[in-house]
Parts: structure tokens; C-alpha cells; sequence
């Protein structure tokens, strides 16, 4: 995940965008519910189940001194498919909307920037697989997913905070000014360490899952 | 992770909010809710959060354990924060504290109503696939949580764990990971044999106990729908 979980009461004046998330998610979700097949979905439910809550556990990972925690939405994306990685991303936001991760209101913008991140790891593994190693894929696979959400996710922040002149030109009082310019660079370095921190772990795990279990990571094998 | 701590709250609380009507709880916190997103002004917000710490009060909800988890919106809010502090630095404050209060009226709401009440009011207009994935995650998660906390004791018992060796720790959590990656596609196997067993055919139930609708549940509503109005005519 991208690690900016936009929380409720930001995005008051852009209900808009709001109602846009929510419609882009339940449509999805239509799709991904009606396209699953009926004889296998009892055994889907329990699996997509369990992928949600193991989202959900791995945020309890401690990694030392960092303040930051990983969620493995593109590994989930690769090893579930993205159908069912969609669908645990809406239950885990969902929760963590009432953990106070994220909101209720932007449940449909989270899981719409963070269901991309499932997709385009699960596609771009795919591609990838075909030329280098299954740990050399997954890493670059979940680096540019994470980008590619991350972009995504600040397109949302101007789209809901009006446009990007508050960031480009800001007040004329130098100290705000300051304030503004140190405070972004803050989060795009935090951001950075996670995004590649995110795509290291994804690829030690892949690489362990490819010695002991390897179809569940093999592209010519079929899914889960 | 807090959830196994909230729901232990919801289901063993014994306070005045705890016994409400859940129906009528989830309605009257949606209305301090939407009185929360319509705050406009610091004076509102600071009264809103005073109405917070006396409900928390009475709720018997640790503010300072379960409180403290409203950081987070916060922190992410930070960002919306930093744009709007450019224009004025009250209304870059005035979101700061909008999402932690938003998530203080969810969190009072979790923390004194169990899981299955929250999960039958979804049921009445969610698909019975989500329910039923919603109910999966939640019992998944108990689990899943015991089981890693039981590798991250062993792994620190062993030595695998030092706070400043970041990379012995991605190395080993990676490990840990792998395998509850196993372990969660098996588990999921496991429950579907045993849900088939008991007669899963791709969906649950959701059932509660009906409960009337008592004084104090009415008290809690008007007492909302007074702060929203409150919020709406200031």
C-alpha cells in the first residue's frame, strides 16, 4: 500500500471525488463478485478471508527503529490474483476505517488507489517473470506499483485540496513557507525508505515462497 | 495491533453505552459523526473533542490505549495540512483535528459495540459474499495474530530481532512472513473443509439478538442530534 491512508474530514469540499471513489469501487467489486465462479466461491471466500486478515496482521510487523509498517497488498496481488487482492483490500480498509487507519468516507478512494497497486504488481509480475527471476520481478513489479499509487494518491491530495498552488507558491510568510517545503520533503523521504522497503520484504518473500512452495508464485502454474 | 483489544471491549464492556441498542448507537455515532465533518471552527472542534473524553468516560474506554489510535488519521492529515497552512494556519489545524475526532466517533463506536452488530448492520444493504469475507477476515485474524506473535517471541528469543539492525530484521521478518503466507492459504483450505462440513454453501447467517429500544438509547440520540444541529447553526 502506499502508506497515505486519507483519512475522514480532508476531503469535505471534494465530496465529489469521494462519491467517484466509492462508484469506481462498488463497480469493480460488481464485476469481481458476478465473475466469480459459483462452484468455486465457497472455496474463494474463506482464501480472500484469510488474505484480508493476513493484510491486516502484517501491519503489526516491527521493523526496528523505522516508523513504518508494510502491508503486501502486491503480494497479495500476485499470489491471490487480483480479483480476490481487490476484495481484501476493500475489507481491510474497511476495518482500519474504524481502527482510525484511513475513514469511512474515503473507504472507496483508499481501496480504488490501493486496488491499482494490486493490479499493476499482479500484471507487471507477470511480464516481468517472462525475462528475469521471480524475485528480481516481484521487487520491480511492487516498486512501480507502489509509485504508480503513490502518484496516484497525490493527485488525489491536489484534486481534494483545490490545486497544487498551495504547495507551489504558498503564503508569502517565509516561515510557513519553511514549514510547507521541509514538511514535504519529510514525507517523500519517509515515503521513498518505504516504497523500497515494501519491494525488498516482497521479494525475500517471494524468493522464500519459490523454494518451498514455488507454485504459488509461478506464473505458468495455475492460481490459487 | 489494537483490534484484539477493542474487540475484547466491545464484548465484555459493561457501561451505559455498551447496553444500548445497537442500531440506534450506530445511528446517533453517525450523527456525531456528520457534526464532526461539518465543524468549521477550532471553538466548535474543541467542544466536540470535550463531548468525546466525557463519552469515552462513559463508555469505559481507555482513552489513553484506544484514544491513541486517532493519532494516526492525524498524522496522514498532516499532508492535507501542510497545503492548507500556506492559506491559514487554522484551517490547516482545523483538519488536523477534524480526522482525529472522525476517528475518535468510529473508535467509541468499535470499542462498545461487538463485531457481529456491526456486521449484521452491513449485512442489511452489503452483498452476502462481503459478509461473509468480512466474517472470514475477522476470525482469520484472531489466528493469524496468535500465530505471529508466537514466531516474533521465538525470533526474538533466538536473537533474530535488534532494533537497530534494520537489515536483520527485514531478513528475518521476510522469513516470518513467508511463511504465515503458507500458513494463512492453508488455514483458508482448512476452513472451507470445515465450513463445508458444518454445511457452508457460500453464505452465513448473520443473526443477533433483538433488543428493544430503552430511555437511555433515546437520550443518546437526541443528545446527538443536538450537537449536530448545534454544529450546523454555528
Amino acid at each position: 500500500m502506499s502508506h497515505i491512508h486519507i483519512p475522514d474530514g480532508v476531503a469535505r469540499d471534494a465530496w465529489w471525488l469521494l462519491v467517484i471513489g466509492f462508484a469506481v469501487t462498488l463497480i469493480f467489486l460488481f464485476f469481481i463478485l458476478r465473475r466469480l465462479d459459483r462452484e468455486q466461491v465457497g472455496k474463494k471466500i474463506p482464501l480472500a478471508g484469510s488474505i484480508s486478515a493476513m493484510m491486516l496482521v502484517t501491519m503489526s510487523v516491527p521493523l526496528g527503529f523505522i516508523p513504518f509498517h508494510l502491508n503486501l497488498a502486491s503480494l497479495c496481488g500476485i499470489i491471490v490474483g487480483p480479483e480476490l487482492g481487490f476484495i481484501g483490500v476493500f475489507v481491510v480498509n474497511l476495518i482500519l476505517a474504524f481502527m482510525g487507519h484511513g475513514g469511512i468516507t474515503v473507504v472507496g478512494i483508499n481501496t480504488a488507489i490501493i486496488g491499482i497497486e494490486v493490479l499493476v504488481g499482479n500484471k507487471l509480475y507477470g511480464l516481468f517473470t517472462k525475462k528475469w527471476k521471480r524475485s528480481m520481478s516481484s521487487a520491480l513489479a511492487t516498486f512501480l506499483a507502489l509509485i504508480l499509487s503513490t502518484a496516484i494518491t497525490f493527485g488525489v491530495i491536489f484534486l481534494i485540496t483545490g490545486s497544487s498552488d498551495a504547495i507551489l507558491q504558498g503564503h508569502h510568510d517565509e516561515a510557513i513557507h519553511f514549514l510547507s517545503y521541509s514538511g514535504w520533503l519529510a514525507i517523500v523521504i519517509v515515503l521513498a525508505i518505504g516504497i523500497i522497503l515494501e519491494s525488498v520484504v516482497t521479494s525475500l518473500i517471494v524468493s522464500f515462497l519459490s523454494k518451498v512452495k514455488p507454485e504459488l508464485v509461478d506464473r505458468s502454474e495455475k492460481h490459487v | 495491533m489494537y483490534l484484539a483489544f477493542i474487540d475484547n471491549l466491545s464484548n465484555n464492556g459493561t457501561s451505559i453505552i455498551h447496553d444500548m441498542n445497537s442500531i440506534i448507537k450506530l445511528l446517533a455515532t453517525s450523527l456525531l459523526f456528520i457534526a464532526v465533518l461539518l465543524t468549521d471552527t477550532l471553538i466548535g472542534a474543541t467542544i466536540l473533542f470535550i463531548i468525546f473524553v466525557f463519552l469515552f468516560k462513559l463508555g469505559q474506554i481507555p482513552l489513553a490505549t484506544v484514544g491513541r489510535l486517532a493519532l494516526y488519521p492525524a498524522f496522514f492529515s498532516l499532508l492535507f495540512a501542510l497545503i492548507k497552512i500556506g492559506q491559514s494556519w487554522q484551517e490547516g489545524l482545523l483538519i488536523v483535528v477534524r480526522s482525529a475526532l472522525a476517528a475518535l466517533s468510529l473508535l467509541m463506536l468499535i470499542s462498545t459495540t461487538p463485531y457481529n452488530e456491526i456486521i449484521y448492520f452491513f449485512s442489511m444493504f452489503m452483498p452476502p459474499l462481503l459478509i461473509d469475507i468480512l466474517i472470514f477476515t475477522y476470525r482469520a485474524f484472531f489466528i493469524l495474530v496468535d500465530q505471529i506473535g508466537n514466531m516474533l517471541r521465538n525470533i526474538k528469543l533466538r536473537g533474530g530481532y535488534h532494533r537497530k539492525n534494520l537489515f536483520l530484521n527485514i531478513k528475518n521478518m521476510a522469513s516470518i512472513l513467508g511463511v504465515l503466507m503458507l500458513r494463512t492459504i492453508e488455514m483458508s483450505e482448512r476452513m472451507y473443509l470445515i465450513y463445508t462440513l458444518r454445511g457452508y454453501d457460500g453464505e452465513i447467517n448473520v443473526n443477533r439478538y433483538e433488543e428493544g429500544i430503552s430511555l437511555t438509547d433515546i437520550v443518546f440520540i437526541v443528545f446527538c442530534l443536538i450537537i449536530l444541529v448545534g454544529v450546523i447553526i454555528i
